[in-house]
């Protein structure tokens, strides 16, 4: 009897532990509301994703070819770029026109940088196992035709299949960019 | 030994019980800038009206559901200062005078509703966040627009006290540039 009992206990005890965090998976997973879930701002893709941002004065192209797919889908919320049902266009040719770009933008400017602020990184788990990680922060460089530096304010939403980003959303204001571009044009 | 072995087991189970979660407490106590996110709550839904009442050039919800002394951040390129974007003059009233006068400059000005999250930090903070496609006809130019557009709302209580705004200005200041050609 004692020992049925004493391993009734220790039964007892092992299921207390599964206990609440099958309850908290269950509070987390809310059905009706699928743009729901938890965030963080201290976790692996937001550390990959810092790697990504401080990776930019450099250009060291490692860490992209690393982090981001190579089926990208860059998604730049400009005006009009937006197809007949009203969803921003993916720009052709995936991570490598990606890489293209940025090395594009060490030929416009010197000294670019990217805030990497506490907060400005987080990571958002759904409720429906999709995870995204989001940027809000400061690209900031100096055009090498117009001489100007500039500050822009952007704002990412870089989507995750495991580890590696599939799709990333991008919205700034271009006008620096594209008065760099018409800059260099002239010369 | 039986009699000491099975208290030494049930004491290790209780143990190991309570690991994982302290582990877990250590790890969010390190990140204040933790928490939880939905989208059917009520400063959602007030984003929601502020839109709607936007659509219709109507600035009662403005006065509702923003403080007087409200800031608005437009994330343009070089308006920082130390680091920060400065705010637009004019607080409440300077705001919902802006937004009536989007509607000087186009018309059928819509926002779709439908992704629109409020974010309740560990710390307390609650931040609203809207993504979405404005579109909109130029009334000068008569040309169809579609501007994508990120809005972050900061909140005090049941007021909004700061508004962070992301959008590509050029289709703005191309109306507005062809509104002092007519």
């Amino acid at each position: 009897m004692k020992k049925v009992f004493l391993s009734m206990i220790v039964l007892a005890t092992m299921f207390a532990c599964n206990a609440p965090e099958k309850k908290a998976d269950a509070t987390a997973a809310n059905s009706e509301d699928t743009e729901s879930g938890t965030y963080v701002s201290m976790d692996d893709k937001v550390a990959k994703i810092k790697k990504v941002l401080d990776a930019a004065h450099t250009l060291d192209t490692t860490i992209l070819h690393e982090v981001f797919a190579d089926t990208l889908k860059v998604l730049d919320g400009r005006v009009g770029n937006v197809d007949s049902l009203d969803q921003i266009k993916a720009s052709p040719g995936g991570r490598a026109e990606f890489i293209q770009g940025e090395k594009l933008l060490h030929d416009l400017y010197d000294d670019i940088a990217m805030t990497t602020r506490k907060g400005d990184i987080k990571t958002f788990t759904y409720s429906d196992g999709r995870v995204a990680s989001g940027y809000w922060g400061v690209w900031s460089g100096k055009g090498k035709f117009t001489k100007q530096e500039y500050k822009i304010p952007l704002h990412m939403v870089m989507f995750w299949q495991g580890d590696k980003i599939t799709h990333i959303y991008r919205m700034f204001d271009p006008s620096a960019l594209n008065a760099e571009v018409a800059a260099s044009q002239k010369k | 030994m039986k009699k000491l072995l099975l208290p030494l087991m049930i004491a290790a189970t209780m143990f190991a019980c309570t690991s994982p979660e302290k582990k877990a407490e250590a790890s969010a106590s390190d990140d204040p800038r933790t928490g939880t996110f939905s989208s059917k709550d009520a400063k959602s839904q007030k984003v929601k009206e502020l839109i709607e009442a936007y659509m219709k050039n109507d600035s009662s919800k403005i006065y509702e559901y923003y403080v007087d002394t409200v800031k608005i951040y437009d994330q343009m390129a070089n308006r920082q200062e130390n680091g920060k974007t400065i705010p637009n003059p004019g607080g409440r009233t300077g705001f919902a005078a802006n937004e009536r006068m989007n509607h000087d400059y186009f018309t059928n000005i819509n926002i779709p509703t439908d992704l629109i999250t409020t974010f309740e930090f560990k710390d307390g903070r609650v931040h609203t966040g809207l993504w979405g496609l404005w579109t909109g006809k130029g009334k000068f130019s008569n040309k169809d627009i579609s501007c994508p557009l990120h809005l972050i709302f900061v909140w005090e209580g049941d007021k909004v006290v700061q508004e962070y705004r992301y959008f590509d200005p050029t289709a703005l200041m191309e109306e507005v540039a062809a509104s002092k050609t007519k």
